[in-house]
């Protein structure tokens, strides 16, 4: 079920809370946990019911792993049960794409098995494996199979993330105050979950016909204009943003409304003035995992062989261009290749790995290198600037082979954005000639229009506006005052004054208005147009 | 092992790794109160320690530090149960 479906706004989301605000007063806490595993399995079942068993077997499966290796902690069993884990989901999700290599490496014509991935497996089964490690380090356990259900299935969370940690979950679900209804979080929650809504239907939908000015026409192989790439390529950057963080917001708000809280996914992460700084605010519990799961164990051991070998390791003050390469670079890289094909099965999503790999890799480079020159002063404001554009280019030229369905067409959207796109073989299909066009007059077309607008908004949003856990953290603590302060930003003199008027005596209000319209247009058109798919259902 | 005799040598590890001789370990050690403890020369200083003490982490107990304090706590932690 989508959340920005009339079936899940009108039918699921109050039938759920009812049935759970009611179970929670008048029953003990497990029924009203049972009741969300089953509202869950609803929310998960309403499409395609197949999938159902796969899942309940995954989480038969890991539980009862767990309570093997709470009694006998042995690294076998661990590495057996991660083995299985990660066999189920390399059968469903790259039997194909290892198919393909094989093929093309060997000629030997191995059929590709014909297999539909299961909705929502790469996060359940991360989830999982994280649950395995833990319980085998002595870090966590779980008795109540139900709870352990609702760690995994929790619907607001379980088809794209956040990516849980049993270690923030499992507390929440097993406390009594969890079932006692408290309005404030209960308010948090409808404010986060129409948040996401608004980015979700009014902005990132919107948005995703404009991403078709180049990726459409880069389908065939043949290069969209300069302008017509990057204008593309640029308006998916803003989409898949409103899009994530929109689905992630909303993930929040719904945990919040059932008393639980999720982690935040998103900070703002296009302000970010660096690469390693974008990660750490971009699907930041996905980053999370990354560092705990895979990066970290990685450069740990590659650590001790080198001490082990007496040879020298990396440090930032003295830094040497071998051990950077061995200790920096390639756990980076291996990290970020694993990253990219996590999120499906083909080499667009590896190049998009090693893309931001490396470029994590030439970003630690830098910062030693500033260091050692002793050049590592602030950037100053245009220094700032020029930083949060160079990550935002370096940002939109990975996600055009995260968009792209092949390689033919990632390059051939970069080659327009380079600037030698294929503009006479293109023309046709167009309504205007680029050739006796100015620049002036194509930009008069192109950004002074309804998407325009939207795209200016877009980036107005991303650059001006607080995020949403911003909002929430001021929200819940000096309800409102803070937050709109942060909204009314302009320097005027006149404004500031107004704004001191208003703020302390209306600001709640404010708030609560600002909310509800934003909450108003997004049912308005979850109610006129049929939902479309969150862009990250697919991994 | 012995609490002071664990100090003193993180305190030989961590300025080694933080290249700072002057630095006074305290419990209350944190690594943002020093600009050379970045990711890498943490992972550098729990593998140096690792080796000092004969004792191996997991990433898990390691994401769990806050501060010194609590390394000299897992370091005692598992001396003890190995001895």
């Amino acid at each position: 079920m989508l959340f920005n479906s009339s079936e899940f706004l009108f039918g699921f989301l109050p039938l759920t809370l009812a049935g759970f605000l009611v179970l929670s007063k008048v029953a003990r806490p497990s029924w009203a946990a049972a009741w969300l595993v089953a509202a869950s399995f609803v929310f998960y079942g309403w499409w395609r019911a197949d999938f159902v068993p796969l899942l309940l077997a995954s989480m038969l499966f890991n539980f009862a792993m767990g309570l093997i290796l709470t009694r006998t902690p042995s690294k076998p069993i661990l590495i057996f049960g991660i083995a299985v884990n990660l066999a189920a989901l390399g059968w469903f999700k790259y039997s194909g794409f290892f198919a393909e290599i094989v093929n093309e490496l060997t000629h030997l014509g191995v059929p590709a098995p014909n297999v539909t991935l299961p909705l929502a497996i790469s996060f359940y089964t991360f989830n999982q494996i994280a649950y395995l490690v833990d319980v085998h380090s002595g870090e966590a356990r779980e008795r109540s199979f139900v709870n352990y259900m609702l760690f995994v299935l929790f619907f607001p969370h379980l088809i794209a993330g956040p990516i849980v940690h049993h270690k923030e979950m499992l507390p929440q679900f097993a406390k009594p105050e969890t079932y006692r209804f408290n309005l404030n979080t209960f308010v948090l929650g409808c404010t986060a979950f129409g948040i996401g809504l608004f980015k979700k239907v009014c902005i990132a939908d919107p948005l995703a016909s404009q991403t078709d000015i180049a990726f459409v026409a880069a389908e065939t192989g043949l290069a969209p204009s300069f302008i017509d790439s990057w204008y593309g390529a640029v308006a998916y950057t803003l989409q898949i943003y409103f899009d994530f963080s929109g689905y992630s917001d909303m993930a929040v708000g719904l945990g919040l409304m059932f008393g639980i809280v999720l982690p935040i996914n998103f900070a703002s992460p296009y302000r970010a003035t660096s690469i390693i700084e974008f990660w750490s605010r971009w699907h930041m519990t996905l980053t999370r995992f990354l560092t705990g799961y895979i990066y970290n164990p990685i450069a740990m051991a590659l650590t001790r062989r080198r001490l082990a070998a007496g040879k020298p390791t990396f440090s930032r003050s003295k830094p040497k261009f071998e051990p950077f390469m061995t200790m920096v670079a390639f756990p980076t890289i291996a990290t970020m290749a694993l990253a990219g094909v996590w999120h499906g099965a083909g080499w667009t999503f590896l190049i998009f790995g090693l893309w931001h790999g490396a470029a994590l890799a030439v970003n630690h480079g830098w910062r030693a290198a500033r260091r050692v020159t002793h050049m590592d002063r602030s950037y100053g404001p245009a220094g700032m600037v020029i930083a949060v554009i160079v990550t935002f280019v370096t940002v939109v030229i990975g996600l055009v082979f995260f968009k792209s369905t092949s390689m033919e067409q990632a390059f051939a959207v970069l080659r327009g954005m380079a600037g030698i796109g294929d503009e006479v073989e293109l023309m046709a299909s167009r309504e205007i000639d680029p050739t006796t066009m100015t620049l002036l007059d194509y930009l008069q077309w192109r950004v002074v229009s309804v998407q325009g607008v939207l795209m200016a908004t877009a980036f107005l949003i991303v650059y001006c506006l607080p995020n949403t856990a911003r909002y929430l953290e001021t929200l819940s603590g000096t309800m409102g005052e803070q937050t709109v302060r942060h909204i009314v930003r302009f320097p005027l003199h006149l404004v500031r004054r107004l704004r001191d008027a208003i703020v302390p005596r209306y600001g709640e209000f404010l708030q609560g208005a600002v909310v509800g319209i934003l909450m108003a247009f997004a049912v308005l058109r979850v109610l006129s147009a049929a939902p479309t798919e969150f862009l990250y259902f697919t991994f | 092992m012995d609490r002071n005799r664990i100090i003193a040598d993180l305190t030989e590890i961590l300025r080694d790794a933080l290249n700072d001789d002057a630095l006074v370990v305290t419990p209350e050690l944190r690594a943002k109160d020093h600009p050379e403890w970045d990711s890498f020369n943490h992972i550098n200083i729990i593998v140096a320690a690792e080796a000092k003490f004969d004792v191996k982490f997991n990433t898990t107990e390691v994401d769990g530090l806050r501060n010194v304090g609590d390394l000299i706590a897992l370091i005692e932690r598992k001396t003890n149960k190995a001895a």
